[in-house]
Formats: structure tokens, sequence, C-alpha cells
């Protein structure tokens, strides 16, 4: 019988509002939440670990894998335009055409488990995140709801 | 073609001048590093050098002037050859490079990472050498440790530890007693008052007492009768307490207990605890949250996964914790027995009643206390179901 849902939120500033979205998440009491702070991170959550459910964040910092750092560089070093989250998704989701590829892809790792929570409007992103089959997209913006991992979790189950 | 410059009576007290010059600056320049150098650092820093910085400016100085002019002053040599002004030259060339070299090295042992490369070498020769760790090494590195400031000076002296605990773990002399002190010095160097450990200095205090409750080669029954692992095991708990007690980022704490969670529950327990009665209730929830997943994988795809054992205990100690009268969680501890009730084998009252005797034997009083008030609300509120009849043993 398992009781709770593994989910990894890949999000460099979950910190900042902890209180706001982490905490409705714990309150309910059904998700196994783990925070990955940058693609080198949440490649490695997701290489070691299974989960039900993944939140990609699109803007993301490398953290310390070289090849991350080099993309991110290749990028302009700078959250906005390298858009590591879509080069995370694509590494897991569709390796062929990934600037970075992984020495493994655990066989769990299918787009029905990936979502993308991102500041980015959809229009910018929405023709890749289709080809990639994400069907959860969820804007941040300023009025999102507290319960709003919750909601993008449901959208999921 | 360069000659070197006739060696009249002018020259060669020009020389000897150059020579006490330089002798004057090789005393004169090492008390000005000493002076700029931290005082952790110096004191240790003269100790591993002795007494030979003092020694060698003058034993250089004498030897050059005996050489000057024994060989090459015309009037004690008025029949001086080409070579001998060479040679003349030669002393005052080699004295401003051995002087350059001199201060060059003796700056570089007023340097941190030298002082601490100095006190790992002398551990490592020592355990080779007898199969302990030298004590005063030992003092001196976590005096060096407690000393640093936060940031990349502590993390030289934890860079230290994990090196030399990786070479006496790998050792097949290793009793698992030889690194109780080392590890147990790490709350002091990371919670002192002064100058404590920042955030990444935790996470890599927690990851390396993490790898000393791995199991070295082939000490059997590691965790329950080594020294070096009951250390660990109990520095990782006040270290968690004393994460979530010093470090506001909430990220830290998090993967602290991320650490405990994998390798002590009891620090995740301890931390929720605490966190609980001091305000940290995000920090409570994520313990929590890790006890609850921790106790559902100790019983892997069974039907009733949350067993009356370590994970289930500390799950339904911290559960009583939020239900206590005054803490105001007693809502997320409901919401978890709503839920999850009927997961437990063989069923909730039994596993309450032996959480309960377990806090107890391990005079948590408050704790069994709680669990005894959560027992009997639970009862007040739900009639408990059948026990379950365990399967026949084939």
């Amino acid at each position: 019988m398992k009781i709770k849902t593994r989910v990894l939120w890949i999000e460099d500033n979950a910190h900042s509002d902890y209180v706001h979205t982490v905490g409705p998440v714990l309150v309910d009491g059904r998700y196994d939440l783990v925070i990955a702070e940058s693609a080198s991170e949440g490649i490695q959550y997701v290489t070691e670990q299974e989960f039900d459910a993944v939140i990609v964040d699109l803007r993301l910092p490398p953290g310390d894998d070289r090849r991350w750092i080099t993309v991110y560089n290749h990028g302009g070093s700078n959250r906005t335009n390298a858009r590591l989250g879509l080069e995370v998704l694509h590494a897991l989701l569709r390796p062929r055409d990934a600037k970075v590829r992984l020495e493994f892809i655990p066989k769990w790792v299918e787009p029905k488990r990936f979502a993308v929570f991102t500041v980015e409007p959809k229009v910018e992103v929405q023709s890749i995140i289709e080809m990639l089959d994400v069907n959860v997209y969820v804007q941040k913006t300023a009025e999102v709801s507290t319960r709003v991992i919750l909601d993008i979790l449901q959208a999921l189950a | 073609m360069l000659q070197p410059p006739e060696l009249s009576d002018s020259w060669a007290s020009a020389y000897l001048q150059m020579l006490v010059g330089m002798f004057l600056f090789s005393l004169g320049i090492p008390a000005f590093i000493q002076q700029l150098a931290p005082e952790d650092i110096r004191h240790l820093a003269q100790k591993q050098m002795g007494k030979w910085w003092l020694a060698l400016p003058f034993l250089l100085f004498a030897a050059n002037v005996a050489l000057l002019l024994e060989f090459s002053h015309k009037s004690v040599n008025p029949e001086i050859e080409k070579w001998k002004e060479w040679f003349a030259f030669g002393i005052i060339v080699f004295a401003a490079l051995a002087l350059g070299a001199f201060l060059l090295s003796f700056s570089k042992r007023f340097n941190r990472e030298t002082v601490i490369r100095g006190l790992t070498s002398t551990l490592h020769r020592c355990y080779e050498k007898t199969g302990a760790l030298d004590e005063r090494a030992l003092c001196d590195l976590i005096s060096l440790g407690i000393s640093a400031t936060g940031g990349s000076e502590k993390q030289l002296v934890l860079d230290a530890f994990v090196e030399i605990a990786a070479s006496v773990r790998a050792n097949t002399r290793y009793q698992g007693q030889e690194l109780t002190k080392l590890v147990r010095s790490l709350l002091e160097i990371l919670d002192d008052r002064e100058r404590p450990g920042d955030g990444a200095n935790y996470l890599y205090g927690a990851d390396f007492l993490r790898s000393i409750l791995r199991r070295p080669g082939t000490l059997p029954d590691w965790l329950v009768l080594y020294d070096d692992a009951k250390a660990a095991a109990q520095t990782l708990i006040e270290l968690g307490l004393a994460s979530i007690r010093s470090q506001r980022d909430n990220r830290i704490v998090f993967k602290m207990l991320d650490v405990g969670v994998v390798c002590n529950s009891a620090m995740v327990y301890e931390g929720g605890v605490y966190a609980l009665h001091n305000g940290r209730l995000l920090i409570a929830l994520y313990a929590l949250s890790k006890l609850e997943t921790e106790a559902e994988k100790e019983g892997g795809s069974r039907d009733l996964p949350i067993m009356p054992n370590m994970g289930g205990f500390r799950l339904l100690g911290l559960l009583s914790h939020f239900a206590a009268p005054g803490v105001g969680a007693g809502s997320r501890a409901q919401v978890y027995f709503d839920r999850i009730g009927t997961a437990f084998f063989p069923h909730l009252e039994e596993c309450l009643r032996a959480a309960r005797d377990y806090f107890y034997s391990r005079t948590d009083f408050q704790t069994a206390d709680n669990i005894a008030a959560l027992s009997a609300f639970l009862k007040k509120s739900k009639p408990a179901p059948e026990p379950l009849t365990p399967e026949p043993l084939i």
C-alpha cells in the first residue's frame, strides 16, 4: 500500500516563498516533497530516486555539473535566456535532441509525470512543451494561489 | 660581456652592507608576517616551524660573510683572481635569492591552509605508525576549526576531517573508535557561539557524518557496536537541532533533515519535536512528512505498511506532539489518522501502545504521555478496528 505521492520540485526560488507554496503541500500530508534547486541537483534526484510527479521551473541555475554549466554559459549565463528547465525536460523526455546527454534515464520517467511551473508565458514555450508531451503547464503570476502546487499535482494525478 | 664588479675595498664593503641589510630583512619581515597572521594560525605555525627559521638566517649570514672575507677580500687576500670576484658576486646573488625563497616559504607557513595540511599529514603519519591519531595534532586541528570563521575557513578544517576519516577507515587496522573525538568535535566547530558555521558548512558536516555512518569494510553491527558510529549518530542529531536553532534559511534545515532521514531518522524526529515547540512549524511539518514517508517505506509493499518498529514509533511520537494540547497543530495529526489510521499493523491501537512503551523506556516521558493522550482521544473519537490475525507461518 502506497500512502504518499513522491514529488520532486525543481525550482531555485522555492525558498523565497516557502510558507506560501511549500506549506500547503506539507499541511496536506499526501505528498512527500523533495526540492532541488538547480538543473544538476534535479537530474541527480531523478536518476537516484523514483518520483510520482516532477514539477520543473524553466529558469534554473546550472548547479555544479560541468555539462549544465556549459549549456548555461552558452545560453548567455542568464537564467531567463538559458532556460535550463527546458533542457532538463529535453534531457529526460527527448534525449536525442538534448544538449546534455545523460548516461542513464530511469524507466519511470515519462511525460505524464512532468509539469511545468514557470513565469514564462505559455505562448513562448508552448510548442516545445507540446513536443515533449508535457500537458500540465502553470504560469507563475503574482495572483497565483497558495495551493498552486497542490493544484498542479491534482492535474497530474 | 657581463663582468662582476672588481672586488675593490668599496665594493667589498658594499657587498658586506648588502648582506647585513638582507640579514636584517630576514629577521624583520618574518616578524611582520607573524604579526599579520591571525592569532590561532600564528601560534600553530610557530609550533610547526620550531626554531629553524630563526637559525637559518643567522647561519646563512655567517657563512656568506665568512666566505666573502676569507676568499674574496683584497685586504685579506691581495692576489685576488677573477673567479673569486665571480664567487663574491655569486654569494650576493645567492643570498638575495635565498632571502626571497626564505620569505616566500615563511609567509606560506602562516597560511591557514598550510597549517591545516601540516596537521593533517601529522595525523596521517601518526596513524600509519601507531594505529592512533596524534592527540595534540587533533586538538590543534579542532581548535583551528572552532576559531575559524564560518564559510571557507571552516570548510578547510572539514575537508581535512573528511580526508583523515577516509584514510583511517580505509586502513585495515581501523577498530571503529579512532575517529570518535574528531566526529564529536564537529558540533563544537559548527555550533560555536561566536563563530558559527554557515549553511554550507552544516550540510557538509551532515554529509560527513553520513559517510561515517556507512559501515566500513568488514566491521559487523557497525551502528550498534562501534563508538565512531554511535558518535556520528548522536552528533547528527545534535547538529540537526543546532541547525534549526541557528539557520534561519529553511532550505538548509530541509536539506539537513534529508540527510538525516536516509541515515538516522532519530535526527528527524528530534528535529521535528524541537522545531514544533520552537515555532519553526514549517520545519516540523517537513520532518513529519519525512517520517511518514520513511515509515511507509519500511513497510515495503505490505497492505498495512506502518509497523510497530523504530520508524513507526518515531512517526507516532512526532504526531503525538502535533496533537498535544496547546501546540495548535492537532488538525495535521487528525488529517493523518483520518486517512492512514487503518494502515497500521496489526492496528493503530497496538502501535500506539508499543510506541508509548518505547518512549517511556527511553525516559522520554513527555512523548509517552502525549501518545497516551492521543490514544485516549482517538479511542473516544472512533472505535478501534478489529486486530488482524497474522498469517500463519509456513
